[in-house]
């Protein structure tokens, strides 16, 4: 099933939870909508679940107007972030649950229902705990437990508010993978809430940034990580450094010096260059304006790391090399950089498209 | 490790730095157990002993009396009447204030703590001052031939007021803690809100419920004060026990009047055995346990 997010705005009192959200999920996709706490990437998930209603905008499943739909009438199958299991019921109670509370004419029979609760436990390897009850169970399983669930009502759409959140690492591992398969095999529009990186990276065809209650880009994780489209994006897509700098006349000036970057379409005033870490090196290319200060030098498995310090820049940097002679402590070091990419401050949303020097 | 230490070691780990030296402790022990005992424990064997002065006949003959029967049949009727009335109030205002927020959340909650702070005998006069045959309502009422001070209804109305807090006190923390995610998920799974509450909602209070039931029906049934002030104490028709016992003791018939007292007191340690064993076996599904 496609779905189509329209204009779609919520407030929470002052706050603007959402902002003119627009996003279309095409039918089988994988989506991840990323971003940190309070950007209003669950707010957007339990909207399209239904569980609570935009103040403005519209959202579609296929040409079907979801907005007026009760959140039973959507079909949406939730994966809660704590998983929100029945305490009370075993785990194959708990499967069977969306079944048993059918009305009678659509409600399949007892026995149907038992085998579509065992045929779904063994499709989430949970066969042979239908008996047990959720506190009985690892957070692993009871994560499976919450899925097939939320798969047995054959929902329309799968959402999953931050699937792997409260697991510990070795476990997340497991199951990213296996969500991945089991999108695969179930063929569902899925879309998941993440506010880590790596996860959404790692899973989703496309995934879409948040950032008070904007979306700040929509794009597959290629796209992402090459292409940001805001100073945001960029730095929360993998780590980034950010220099201060003067655009005039098309040149980029850096502490008096000019960097020599493309600056093509950006206006004159502040701007920062951003580039990432593995992007600055000792003394590659030509030699720009860019000088460094080493402070420090370790010795790693590779080579050395030395911790560079730029004057005008309050970080200092950690550059990989494999020359001992030029990083002597307290020298001057010429440095370069790759892949920058140029936004301007003034305006926050302008973008520079800075090529490499 | 020297032999020097090893004393030392053993008082650490035997004592912790918390605990009062043994004759502090078998002192405050001694005080407390002194005090139940006196002004506990002692009024009850009192009430049993009292009853039994004059050998089981006379403790069942009370028990035959005809105003002493409707005493308690009156009783067990308002309580039939009030505790699932003020269950189903307390779920409704524990369900509103826990899962909603809207405007005037405090002072609903405050509200529902009136009856614990103000005085029982104050809360029977408003209802007699409402709906007394001089009261705000009272001419109204009683030209269509409705009467409620000095009747069944009134004595109903001033225990639902007097236990109305006890089910929603002991809900409110407990679904508070439980949150809405549990209904999200059933509605997500397209259960009608009925179903949810039904099949998701109450299993999850059954405890505290129960609890919170108990402790209302004890209060129901002993509650003298605001029934006093509505009842006008017409022997077999609107006396209840307590009031029973009171005229009673005020006609010197210490024997009935004990006797009465102690089914009163009867039901309050069978509600004290549930009360333990329901803290003791859901103390995890329990919330007001701190409180009562």
């Amino acid at each position: 099933m496609e779905i189509r997010i329209e204009g779609v705005e919520k407030d929470f009192g002052d706050y603007p939870a959402l902002r003119a959200v627009d996003l279309t999920i095409a039918r089988g996709e994988l989506v991840a909508l990323l971003g940190p706490s309070g950007s209003g990437k669950t707010t957007l998930l339990r909207a399209i679940a239904g569980l609570s209603n935009p103040d403005r905008g519209r959202i579609l499943f296929d040409s079907e107007d979801a907005t007026t739909l009760s959140v039973q009438e959507r079909r949406v199958g939730f994966v809660f972030q704590n998983y929100a299991l029945f305490k009370h019921l075993t785990v194959a109670d708990n499967i069977a649950y969306g079944l048993k509370v059918r009305p009678r004419r659509t409600r399949p029979s007892r026995a149907e229902i038992a085998e579509r609760a065992a045929r779904l436990l063994e499709f989430v390897q949970l066969d042979g705990l239908g008996a047990r009850y959720p506190a009985q169970l690892s957070g692993g399983q009871r994560q499976r437990v919450a899925l097939a669930r939320a798969l047995a009502i054959e929902p329309r759409v799968l959402l999953l508010d931050e699937p792997f959140g409260a697991l510990d690492a070795r476990v997340r591992k497991d199951l990213r993978r296996w969500l991945r398969d089991v999108h695969r095999q179930t063929g569902l529009t899925t879309v998941f809430v993440t506010h880590d990186q790596d996860e959404a990276m790692e899973l989703a065809d496309r995934v879409v940034v948040l950032d008070k209650g904007r979306i700040e880009q929509i794009g597959t994780p290629d796209e992402l990580y090459d292409r940001p489209a805001s100073p945001f994006v960029l730095s929360f897509v993998g780590e980034a450094l950010a220099l201060p700098v003067q655009v005039a006349d098309g040149k980029v000036i850096f502490q008096g010096k000019e960097l020599h970057v493309s600056s093509e379409n950006l206006r004159n005033g502040p701007a920062r260059v951003y580039f990432r870490p593995a992007d600055i090196a000792l003394h590659g290319g030509q030699i720009g304006a860019l000088e460094g200060r080493v402070e420090a030098v370790r010795r790693t498995a590779a080579g050395l790391r030395a911790s560079i310090s730029i004057p005008g820049y309050d970080q200092t940097v950690e550059v990989d090399t494999d020359d001992r002679v030029g990083t002597t402590l307290g020298s001057s070091v010429p440095l370069s950089l790759n892949n920058v990419r140029i936004f301007s401050t003034a305006a926050e949303e302008t973008l520079g498209d800075g090529a490499g020097i | 490790m020297s032999d020097a230490l090893a004393p030392a070691i053993r008082i650490a780990a035997t004592r912790r730095v918390t605990e009062e030296a043994p004759l502090t402790r078998y002192l405050l022990i001694g005080v407390a157990v002194a005090f139940l005992g006196l002004f506990l424990l002692l009024p009850l064997a009192v009430v049993f002993t009292e009853a039994l002065t004059k050998g089981a006949g006379a403790f069942f003959a009370t028990f035959d009396e005809p105003d002493a029967r409707a005493a308690i049949r009156l009783t067990l009727l308002v309580a039939a009447i009030v505790v699932p009335l003020n269950a189903v109030f307390g779920i409704c205002a524990a369900w509103a204030i826990s899962k909603f927020s809207f405007p005037g959340k405090s002072v609903l909650i405050t509200l529902i703590d009136l009856p614990f702070s103000v005085s029982p005998v104050v809360s029977g006069l408003v209802y007699v001052l409402v709906f007394g045959s001089q009261g705000l309502l009272g001419p109204t009422l009683s030209s269509h031939g409705i009467q409620i001070v000095f009747a069944i209804p009134g004595i109903v109305l001033a225990t639902i007021f007097v236990t109305f807090p006890f089910v929603a006190r002991e809900l409110i923390p407990l679904m508070q803690e439980q949150g809405t995610v549990e209904e999200e998920a059933a509605l997500t799974l397209g259960a009608s809100g009925f179903r949810t509450f039904l099949t998701v909602t109450l299993p999850n209070i059954k405890w505290g419920l129960l609890y919170g039931v108990l402790l209302a029906n004890a209060r129901a049934m002993g509650e003298f004060g605001a029934v006093s002030v509505v009842s006008g104490h017409i022997r077999g028709l609107t006396n209840t026990i307590p009031l029973q016992v009171e005229i009673l003791y005020n006609e010197y018939n210490i024997v009935s009047a004990f006797a009465l007292a102690s089914l009163l007191a009867g039901l309050a340690l069978v509600t004290l055995g549930i009360k333990t064993l329901l803290e003791w076996r859901y103390a995890g599904q329990i919330a007001g346990r701190r409180r009562h």
